[in-house]
């Protein structure tokens, strides 16, 4: 090969050439065939870019490709940091992630536990790896496995730990369980909604692909292995890292910019989940090309167009690796056949997708929110941003096309005002809706009025409510109007927008409505059905909005009207002695409630097809228990409810959130708050899924964790939660609503815990006034805020205000709200003896103990009040040795509540134990009491906090050999 | 027999001319150097496992102390060359089929995919040297025994009976023709 030769040839005497001469002496060598020169230029260029893989000179590149032998037994049982290692999750060259155990014996967490390699930690794999950490520990997501903590390991590399995620990649789950479109869109979202979440946190995610999504067990989306990511922002190291991007990609899920190696944004995400969402929906990727080898990934993403949804199945296709689906299986694996799946593909999910996968990042949509508000938009069959007007309205007629005259005027009028409807929240939408159905109305009312819904954007903001507002008022004018002439037509769609005003909470609307249909309904005659579950909304719309002895008369009529009939629609029946018991047990009629309730259940039991009705039913009864304080028989009942619920599937989903909560209620109430507020956790994940952060259900659900926090100690934490309710509940909820009291009611008892007073007297006080306005003085609840101001003055030192203050909140108390007078007695003691009645002290301090163990039994918080009031009480009655007795019962009852960490309570009631240790003159006990006390309060408020420093003063008051003084122990904590 | 004498006796014997023992030779050393390089792994997990001391370590363990034993060492470092690239290849390949649709766990995702990456690119890298023996044999057998088998260039200088500065131009201009290769494979 002659030309081989001299191209050889040139090349080598170049490289004795200096570089900025090579062309010129290339120029002059090759006069006679400049072709020849272009050979060798093409050859100076290439060698002047090294491709990575000659870096290490073969050294290395053995390494990187054969896995380590690791022997299971090599690993297991290693100790890095508090962990204990189980056994090899997965490793690469620089790194391995473990399955992990913490070593402290108490807390069975198992976490994965990823470390670099220790012949690795070379500067830019430990920067990398610290920089994932740092990314992880901004990450707060339900969403995201979350960081744990982490540290050095003994031989100096660090390692973090993070959540363990027990689930499968999404592609794998949705085909084990052959999900349709819509549940893996579904999903989709799930995934969007952390991404959304970690660009708001300014970190880009670069790795998208299905190892990285995880789905557990109970279809939860985890997102994993921010290894990659990218901070948006410049931070320490971030510069050197870029560098080895181009390298460390997964090529399928590559967006362009990847691979020409040009500016990653957030759209790089985007196009990632299009990919994805491709792939969930078709099983295949984008680019077929490059499926079938006939292309490298990285070519095909960056020049080829993707193949449209619909098209990635065909008829034929060739096939030639095995573990490439047919499309029957592809389909059957959404629960579909190909022409089916064809369908649904094409139109609007084809062009949400598509867009995504624009090459250019400004082309695609401009967010993650963006992308997921089109699927959502799919899902919902609403017409997609991207449309044009005109292709809104035609879609919309055309479903909604209604053959009844007098309906089509009402249509128009919606239409017309369908520009910008907005909701309050996706939920009340789906209510409504199911109400909807529920209700028998012909199928002409129901389009409409499902048209009305489909039409509206359920992620609104809530100032936009109003326009929903205005359509419906304008609906119900126009009802009024125009359809006059057709009576029973006219009370059909009045008592439907009724149902609809009651879901939105505009009880007074919802109320005039269903009254004039029920009117109109018996005035017409014959519409027996009808006119009894629109009296059945009216005592909805009326117990909503206060009135429990209208709503009792009412129901009892209603269900005097289903009795009458032959066949009664059973839903209704369900619903009616639903309400009905929750009507008694409000008026604590509790046998009343009982029979209702199990009416309710008779009737459920005999619909199996229906489980909510059942999970309804028996979560009226377990109310009913609850308020006989059959704490038992009612966990048993919320348990199956729960279940039937669940087995009822998506629609049913805010009635398990309901279930559950009033579940975790019980657990509060008999004294399992750490079970209480994991289940509240749960319901808080299910629901914000659902409902986004910004909703008032969101806020009550992050009002009962709190109110979980807050007895095991964790005051701040129970702070946090109860501000970002309020702040959700002042937007969304005005500022009367009675929600926002008990959320003010709830932080007021917090901050007294963390001793800010003056903040505390204001929530009360907010509190108090909302009260006030909505129940009158007399109310219990403002009764209640009345003890928690004399507790505060109290602990101000005003206890003789306090005791009298008390003695009236005790005397106003009805026997309905025992409950609350065991605290008040407690208090009263407390007061007593810091006003120096020890007599009355002991009396009230006693009482206080009886009744609170007779209420609340003998492990709670009410309890170990009274018992610490007492046992100090007892103690200035010198009466040491029973004072140390209730204070050891009382210490014990706080450390139960949260294993190996530390209560506040417990550590302030160590205080007391050891100043009647001295005082009994058992010195040393004393002093490891309160040297344990001041060890817990340094752990919980840190070296530095005032209450750390009254417990390490009163050690060394100890230690030097002097009695505190009283005044010291009369600090008591509340 | 040991396997060692195995190697050696078949080296020898495909040294004059024997096919067969030429091929079991090849495959015998393609079992030893991944046996010795498991055993390297095992003992020092983590260690980056150098092909110049996989080699070196079955030269040793085939020549025993006596140096005379293999009467070609061109050709032992021929065939482990070879063996190496095809180790390498194999290895890649395995890892390139799996990555889709693989384990889902917690896989420090950089990490796995370093080892992807060079994988794609190893499997490239051989691509490009194949083609390249088709225009120039010497070039590609530098390449092999530089990169593959490790050796030096002063090693290879000897071996080859030039000078170093040779066989490092010779490399430059390897490398080059590979890369520009590889590198169309991307834009082609």
């Amino acid at each position: 090969m002659e030309r081989w030769d001299r191209i050889k040839d040139l090349f080598l005497r170049c490289q004795d050439v200096a570089p900025d001469a090579r062309s010129a002496w290339l120029a002059e060598a090759c006069a006679d065939d400049p072709t020849l020169r272009n050979d060798v230029e093409s050859l100076l260029r290439a060698q002047a870019k090294p491709a990575p893989i000659f870096s290490s000179d073969g050294n290395g590149l053995l390494g990187n490709l054969i896995e380590d032998e690791q022997n299971p037994a090599d690993c297991a049982g290693i100790r890095i940091g508090v962990y204990r290692l189980l056994r090899l999750l997965g490793e690469g060259g620089m790194g391995q992630v473990f399955l992990a155990e913490r070593d402290d014996g108490d807390f069975s967490q198992r976490v994965a536990l990823k470390r670099i390699r220790a012949d690795f930690a070379n500067s830019e794999a430990r920067l990398r790896f610290l920089r994932e950490r740092e990314i992880l520990a901004r990450l707060v997501d339900p969403h995201i496995a979350q960081l744990h903590d982490g540290g050095l390991a003994d031989d100096g590399t660090p390692y973090f730990t993070l959540e363990y995620v027990e689930g499968e990649p999404i592609t794998r789950y949705c085909d084990a369980r052959k999900l349709d479109v819509r549940a893996r869109l579904a999903l989709m979202l799930q995934a969007c909604s952390a991404v959304a979440y970690a660009h708001r946190n300014l970190v880009v995610h670069r790795d998208l692909k299905p190892s990285n999504i995880l789905v557990t067990e109970d279809g939860l989306v985890k997102l994993l292995d921010f290894g990659i990511a990218k901070l948006l922002e410049p931070g320490p190291g971030a510069a050197g890292l870029t560098g080895t991007q181009a390298m460390v990609m997964t090529r399928e899920y590559a967006a362009p910019e990847q691979i020409l190696g040009e500016a990653i944004t957030t759209a790089t995400d985007v196009y990632a989940l299009g990919v994805l969402t491709y792939e969930l929906l078709t099983g295949r990727l984008p680019y077929p090309k490059a499926e079938i080898g006939q292309a490298s990934f990285a070519k095909a993403i960056v020049e080829y167009p993707p193949e449209p949804l619909s098209l990635a199945l065909r008829r034929t296709r060739e096939v030639d690796r095995q573990d490439r689906l047919s499309d029957e299986a592809v389909a059957a694996a959404r629960a579909a056949t190909p022409q089916s799946l064809r369908r649904t593909l094409r139109g609007d999910l084809e062009r949400v997708v598509s867009h995504a996968l624009e090459k250019s990042p400004e082309a695609r949509q401009p967010s993650v929110g963006a992308f997921a508000d089109d699927l959502r938009a799919v899902l919902e069959g609403r017409p997609i941003v991207g449309g044009t007007a005109g292709y809104r309205m035609r879609k919309f007629v055309r479903r909604h096309w209604l053959p009844l005259a007098a309906a089509a005027v009402v249509l128009v009028v919606v239409l017309v005002g369908a520009g910008a409807i907005a909701f309050e929240a996706r939920e009340r939408a789906r209510e409504a809706e199911r109400a909807l159905r529920e209700t028998k109305t012909t199928a002409a009312v129901k389009d409409f009025l499902l048209g009305l819904f489909a039409g509206a954007d359920p992620r609104a903001n809530a100032g936009k409510q109003v326009s929903l507002r205005e359509l419906l008022d304008k609906g119900a004018e126009h009802i009024d109007k125009d359809l006059s002439a057709q009576p029973s037509l006219q009370a059909d769609l009045k008592a439907t927008l009724g149902g609809i005003y009651s879901r939105l909470g505009l009880y007074p609307q919802a109320i005039k409505l269903d009254e004039e249909a029920i009117a109109g309904l018996d005035a017409a005659g014959g519409q027996e059905k009808l006119a009894a579950i629109t009296e059945l909304e009216l005592a909805t719309a009326v117990r909503s909005s206060g009135d429990s002895t209208r709503a009792k008369a009412l129901l009892d009529q209603t269900i005097a009207r289903f009795d009458a009939m032959p066949s009664p629609p059973e839903i209704n029946v369900v619903r009616a002695f639903y309400l009905r018991t929750f009507v008694d047990i409000n008026a604590r009629r509790y046998e009343d409630g009982l029979a209702d309730a199990n009416r309710a259940e008779k009737v459920a039991r005999a619909h199996p097809d229906e489980p909510a009705l059942l999970g309804d039913a028996l979560h009226a009864k377990a109310s009913v228990h609850w308020g006989l304080h059959d704490y038992k028989s009612a966990e048993g009942e919320l348990k199956e409810a729960i279940e039937h619920h669940l087995a009822a599937g998506p629609t049913s989903g805010m009635s398990v959130g309901a279930t559950r909560q009033t579940l975790a209620l019980i657990y509060a109430e008999t004294g399992r708050h750490a079970e209480a507020l994991a289940l509240n956790e749960q319901v808080l994940a299910n629901a914000q899924s659902v409902m986004g952060e910004r909703h008032p259900y969101v806020a009550q659900i992050m009002v009962a964790i709190a109110n979980d926090l807050s007895p095991l100690g964790r005051y701040d934490e129970a702070e946090k939660k109860l501000r970002q309710a309020l702040a959700t509940q002042r937007d969304l909820l005005g500022p009367d609503s009675t929600y926002l009291a008990e959320t003010q009611d709830a932080l007021g008892e917090v901050l007294v815990h963390e001793r800010r007073y003056d903040e505390a007297e204001q929530a009360f006080a907010t509190a108090r006034d909302i009260w006030m306005k909505r129940f009158g003085a007399a109310s219990p609840y403002v009764t209640g805020v009345r003890s928690e101001l004399a507790w505060i003055a109290m602990l101000r030192g005003k206890s003789r205000d306090a005791e009298k203050e008390l003695r009236q909140v005790l005397a106003d108390r009805d026997a309905a709200h025992e409950a609350d007078v065991a605290t008040d007695q407690a208090r009263l003691g407390e007061a007593q003896r810091l006003s120096g009645e020890l007599d009355a002290a002991l009396a009230s301090d006693r009482a206080a103990l009886d009744i609170a163990t007779r209420i609340h039994g003998a492990a709670s918080l009410e309890r170990a009040l009274a018992e610490r009031y007492l046992g100090c009480a007892l103690a200035d009655a010198a009466r040491l040795d029973d004072a140390e007795t209730d204070l050891r019962e009382a210490i014990a009852y706080y450390d139960g509540l949260v294993g190996t960490g530390d209560h506040p309570l417990a550590a302030s009631t160590r205080l007391a134990l050891g100043d009647v240790l001295a005082r009994a003159g058992k010195r040393n006990e004393a002093i490891a009491t309160v040297e344990r006390a001041a060890q817990q309060r340094e752990r919980l408020f840190g070296a530095s906090g005032a209450r750390t420093k009254e417990a390490h003063a009163l050690l060394s008051d100890l230690r030097a050999g002097k009695t505190p003084s009283a005044a010291m122990v009369a600090m008591t904590d509340p | 027999m040991a396997p060692e004498a195995d190697i050696t006796e078949l080296l020898n014997a495909a040294q004059s001319g024997d096919s067969d023992a030429q091929a079991t030779a090849y495959a015998l050393v393609y079992d030893e150097l991944k046996r010795c390089a498991r055993r390297q792994k095992a003992f020092a997990p983590g260690s980056s496992l150098s092909p110049t001391a996989l080699v070196s370590e079955l030269y040793l363990r085939l020549s025993g102390h006596r140096t005379d034993r293999i009467r070609n060492r061109s050709h032992f470092f021929a065939l482990a060359a070879r063996a190496m690239r095809q180790i390498i290849v194999d290895h890649a390949r395995r890892r390139t089929s799996a990555k889709r649709g693989g384990v889902a766990e917690h896989t420090d995702v950089a990490t796995l995919d370093l080892a992807t990456a060079t994988a794609e690119q190893a499997i490239e890298l051989d691509a490009a040297l194949t083609t390249l023996a088709g225009r120039d044999a010497d070039l590609a057998q530098l390449v092999e025994w530089h990169f593959f088998a490790g050796l030096t260039f002063e090693e290879i200088a000897d071996e080859l009976g030039r000078h170093e500065r040779t066989v490092r131009r010779d490399w430059e201009l390897a490398r080059a023709c590979l890369q520009q290769s590889m590198s169309a494979a991307i834009t082609s």
